[in-house]
């Protein structure tokens, strides 16, 4: 007897790749009478899974011995991330590994600011001990155990410091402090000097396009702007409240972020200076520090009511709050290069990983994975105005303390509100109507 | 001998300056001497003059303080003022480049920040210069000379089109602005010179013409009509969907048959009466001559122009085919001088209902005769004139045949029952018969026609034994229905007043002393009378009405109530990012599921806003290269 193995397809194989069985449809929307209602179903069935999958800390990185007073992400290496703290301390990080690459005393008081080179080869740093160091990374690197290295060169100011930042083009950085400074990396002296006023400036930033424009924030509560071709300041507006911190959106370089001490973050027109643009409401204590997004679509706060805020960037209020039990007042914020990862530098001594996204899975996604996501997010998007979805996705677990505290200002804003009526509408002709806030927190607008 | 000349040259040197010298100083004395050149002649000279001194001392002095105000050092603020001003006016010039990328950034739909974009410029721009510099840049700019040639010689050719294009321009603005004109004055002016023109020019066409102009308008008006809403219950449009026409016209049409008829009658009668006999032949030639008439009328309105609805030019249709064939049969009839013609007819059917009796007809054809003579009485106009004519002819016949069945009535009381059964039986059919001949419907006639010629059963029969008005009864019901618009009319209404009373505010319990006030003194409020209520409650009712969507809509209730469950899929208001509602529904009806979707276009839908991706470092705007170089 002879058996033979004969080869056999089941009806629903396919024998060639190019026989497929084709769907048709139709499009007709009188087919479909249910097709909203169903994909008003997945938008809520998507806002409800983003609200389950959120976890938006990855991670904290430890070891610094004081509050973390200033960080930064550096601006070409995914990895790498330089803070400093209250005891003088500069520490590199290794961010994947979670490991401090490289530890420096390299002040003698706080540090107040830490800046990397566009490059990523050279960081800068400022101590209230009014020196400037600045540090070969390379050079680092290859005595990672030595806590004493010598800077390449250290600088020193006449008056006290600010903060520091790197020009994005030049080898050129700018400080803070009693004098606006520019400095060279191959002088000892500043090559230029800006001071109005008496006070001091707590922050300067280069725009992150125009290597020419610096913007301050001063301890007058001014936002002064300079020109370093013109080597003269352009003009400056008073507002009602210090404002610490600021950013410029690297994408459009004619705004920027300003965080107040009246726990609003206000943009900036640098064109129409004499008003604000917008007021991103939220915080409930003074903003410490912003940072834009490399995107320019949204910028991080963070504030001393110890909660982390992204806002975007042409919105009033704020798209997600991270807070954590532990976390302290938050110092310093940075956004990481490819504007997926924030990182917050705190009193608690802390550094911590912060997703932008917080539902969003880290590691490698496939094609069908963020197709998914992707439709979910446009459903999200279409139906966000529906009273239901836009109640959960709106809804944010908050601390007691901050819900109290959002309440009361609540209150306050409604009774305030409510006198001024009362008192227009007793004494009609006696008042005029009030002024928009945007001008209400502006106090003058010098040139 | 150098030497000695080198020293002779030099005292020959200061020997003369020194002349010189003296000279000069001579000079100097011979001049003070002859005039003293000081400040105080000068000032002597003009006071000598007059007073001009003063004015000379006063512009000295102006002058002397603009001197002062131009040499004048800046303080360091002014200087600083004015550098930030400058500063500032370069800044915002500067500035200006980034304009047109934020722009560009801001509307558009997605920015891919995953894909580098600077690269791709200028490389266009490399090969763009490179054309140039080759033999086949140099051909295309020739060529691109040579269409701009073309282009030039187009233009002008295109100068007088424009020129009337302009002048039709004109034309449209200037009746645009006719149009736009609201006096009422103006209007009936206007109105008044249209309605002379048409005048003019309906005198001008033939009587034939100007009939069918007429006609014309009268469509076009009908049409207006219908096509309102609403306005379905207008007088003149009912009595269109009625009688598929005019009212007047049609009752003419239908009742000139029967005048002819009834003429006819009457002629026979009164030859009857006055000579006993008959002139036949006299009456048939009138008959036919006045039958053939009527059908060529018909004939021609059949040709007649349709109405451009299908019902009514239906309605006509069967109405002229009743009348014509009615017509066709009498011709028939006379022409061929046989009266059974239509009696045959009717016969049979009563064959069809004496067939089914099961008692049998005991005398054969004198119970006919009998029968057929007395269905003539209830049988419709054919048989009524069917009957003039057995006058004529079969008189004799008749009475014998009567005085026959009073015989044999008498002599059998029981199959007088069964007849009388029989009569019943016919009445209630023809009663039927009347009332769909008078509504012409269509469907209710066949309907009715169909249970009308069934054949009843015995048990039918048994049943009209015991009531027979139940089944008559029964049908009348349903034509009330169907027909009586009245009721149902006022059905909808109450209905409609139902729905508006639900929509009333309860009424308070009328507990006595409350909501009034009470103590010494004060009168009491006699309570509201049951029509007074009755009238409040009308009044309240009326305000309602007036504000529901269906106030003029007789014929409609709008249900103004919210579905609850519904709501969740719809937005409580208009989101202030969109002007209309229109807007936001064009944005949000469109389904994204892959289901509604090919997938091309449920992924091309579904794409964020800003696509970024883990571990692609995004890079701060920059201008491109082309731009740069420009700047």
């Amino acid at each position: 007897m002879v058996k033979f193995n004969t080869i056999c397809r089941s009806g629903q194989e396919r024998s060639t790749n190019a026989d497929i069985t084709k769907v048709y449809r139709n499009p007709n929307p009188k087919v479909h009478p249910l097709a909203h209602a169903r994909e008003y179903q997945r938008a809520l069935v998507a806002t409800k899974v983003e609200k389950i999958y959120a976890q938006p800390f990855l991670g904290a990185l430890n070891g610094h011995s004081d509050g973390v007073s200033c960080i930064e992400a550096c601006r070409f290496n995914l990895s790498k991330l330089v803070s400093g703290s209250y005891d003088g301390e500069i520490r590199i990080w290794d961010i994947p590994s979670r490991r401090t690459l490289i530890q420096l005393n390299a002040h003698q008081q706080m540090v107040k600011g830490v800046s990397f080179s566009r490059d990523g080869m050279r960081i800068v740093s400022s101590g209230e001990d009014k020196t400037i160091n600045l540090y070969d990374f390379p050079q680092l690197l290859e005595q990672s155990n030595n806590t004493f290295q010598d800077p390449l060169m250290r600088y020193l100011s006449k008056g006290t410091l600010g903060n520091v930042d790197h020009n994005y083009q030049l080898s050129q950085f700018a400080t803070a402090g009693q004098v606006v400074q520019v400095w060279d990396y191959e002088r000892p002296k500043p090559i230029m000097k800006f001071q109005w006023g008496v006070d001091s400036v707590s922050c300067v930033k280069y725009s992150p396009a125009d290597s020419n424009l610096i913007c301050g924030t001063s301890m007058d509560r001014c936002v002064i702007l300079y020109d370093v071709r013109a080597e003269s300041a352009i003009h400056k507006v008073a507002m009602l409240n210090k404002s610490q911190c600021l950013a410029w959106n690297p994408i459009e370089p004619l705004n920027i972020v300003i965080g107040n001490d009246d726990s609003n973050c206000y943009t900036y027109d640098i064109r129409k200076i004499e008003l604000p643009t917008m007021i991103h409401k939220d915080h409930i204590s003074a903003v410490m520090s912003v940072a834009f997004s490399s995107s320019g679509r949204e910028f991080v706060s963070g504030s001393f009511d110890r909660t982390i805020r992204i806002f975007p960037f042409n919105k009033g209020f704020s798209r997600e709050v991270y807070h954590g039990q532990r976390m302290q007042q938050v110092n310093s914020v940075s956004f990481s290069a490819d504007a997926q990862f924030v990182y917050s530098g705190s009193n608690d001594m802390n550094i911590r990983i912060w997703k932008v996204n917080a539902s969003q899975k880290v590691g490698i996604i496939n094609q069908r994975e963020t197709n998914a996501t992707n439709y979910r997010q446009a459903l999200k998007e279409k139906f966000k105005y529906n009273s239901e979805i836009k109640r959960i996705a709106k809804h944010r677990h908050l601390p007691k303390y901050l819900m109290n505290k959002k309440k009361q200002r609540q209150e306050m804003k409604e009774s305030k509100n409510r006198k001024q009526r009362n008192a227009e509408l007793n004494n009609p002709g006696q008042y005029e109507a009030p002024k928009p806030e945007k001008q209400q927190r502006i106090e003058q607008f010098i040139q | 001998m150098g030497k000695l000349n080198k020293e002779q040259r030099l005292e020959k040197q200061l020997a003369k300056k020194i002349e010189k010298q003296d000279v000069y100083q001579q000079i100097k004395l011979q001049e003070t001497q002859e005039d003293d050149f000081n400040v105080a002649n000068l000032i002597q000279t003009l006071e000598d003059q007059g007073q001009q001194i003063d004015s000379v001392k006063t512009q000295y002095l102006r002058v002397q303080e603009k001197a002062r105000i131009v040499q004048e050092p800046e303080t360091q603020a002014e200087r600083d003022q004015q550098e930030r001003k400058v500063a500032a006016t370069v800044m915002k010039q500067d500035i200006k480049k980034w304009l047109p990328i934020v722009k560009k950034n801001r509307e558009s739909e997605r920015i891919d920040f995953t894909k580098q974009r600077n690269v791709q410029i200028s490389k266009i721009s490399d090969t763009s210069n490179a054309l140039l510099n080759n033999h086949l840049g140099v051909k295309l700019q020739n060529a691109m000379e040579e269409v701009e040639k073309v282009e030039q010689k187009q233009e002008l050719n295109g100068q007088s089109n424009q020129q009337k294009s302009n002048l039709q321009f004109y034309n449209d603005l200037k009746m645009k602005k006719i149009s736009s004109i609201k006096s009422k004055i103006y209007k009936q002016i206007k109105k008044k010179k249209g309605n002379k023109e048409k005048l003019k020019l309906m005198a001008q066409l033939t009587p034939a013409e100007r009939r069918q102009e007429i006609e014309k308008l009268r469509l076009s008006r009908a049409k207006e009509r219908i096509t309102l809403r609403h306005s379905t219950k207008n007088k003149f449009v009912s009595q269109l969907l009625r009688f598929g026409g005019d009212k007047k016209s049609l009752k003419q049409q239908q009742s000139f048959l029967n005048n002819i008829k009834h003429q006819l009658l009457a002629k026979a009668q009164l030859n009857e009466l006055e000579d006993g006999e008959f002139d036949e032949e006299n009456f048939r030639e009138q008959a036919i001559s006045q039958l053939e008439q009527e059908l060529q009328d018909i004939e021609k309105r059949e040709k007649e122009k349709q109405n451009n609805f299908g019902f009514l030019d239906k309605q006509k249709k069967q109405d002229l085919q009743q009348s014509k064939s009615i017509a066709q049969k009498l011709l028939t009839m006379l022409k061929s001088g046989n009266d059974d013609a239509i009696q045959l007819d009717e016969s049979d059917n009563q064959e069809q209902n004496s067939d089914d009796n099961y008692e049998p007809n005991v005398n054969g054809d004198k119970d006919k005769s009998n029968i057929n003579i007395e269905n003539n009485e209830f049988n419709g106009r054919a048989n009524f004139v069917n009957e003039t004519k057995q006058l004529t002819e079969t008189q004799k016949k008749r009475i014998d045949a009567k005085t026959s069945l009073s015989n044999y009535l008498n002599q059998e009381p029981e199959k007088l029952q069964q007849q009388n059964k029989q009569e019943k039986q016919l009445t209630i059919q023809d009663e039927k018969k009347q009332l769909i001949e008078g509504l012409n419907i269509k469907n209710i006639k066949q309907k009715y026609e169909k249970q009308v010629n069934q054949k009843l059963t015995n048990q039918d029969l048994k049943k009209l034994q015991s009531d027979p008005d139940e089944l008559l009864q029964q049908n009348l019901a349903n034509f009330n229905l169907v027909l009586d618009e009245d009721e149902n009319e006022n059905a909808f209404i109450d209905e409609k007043i139902k729905d508006m009373e639900e929509e009333l505010p309860p009424e308070p319990a009328n507990t006595k002393g409350w909501g009034s006030w009470a103590g010494f003194g004060i009168k009491e409020k006699k309570p509201l009378t049951q029509e007074q209520i009755l009238q409040n409650k009308i009044k309240k009712i009326r305000e309602i009405q007036k504000k529901r969507q269906d106030a003029k809509l007789d014929n409609v209730i709008i249900s103004e109530k919210r579905d609850v469950k519904f709501s969740k899929y719809l937005v409580p208001k208009l989101p202030s990012e969109f002007t209309n509602s229109e807007q936001f529904d064009q944005l949000h009806t469109l389904p994204l599921g892959p289901e509604w979707n090919s997938l091309t276009s449920h992924s091309a839908l579904t794409q964020p806003q800003i696509i970024t991706k883990a571990g692609v470092v995004i890079n701060p705007v920059k201008i491109p290269q082309q731009i740069n170089k420009l700047i």
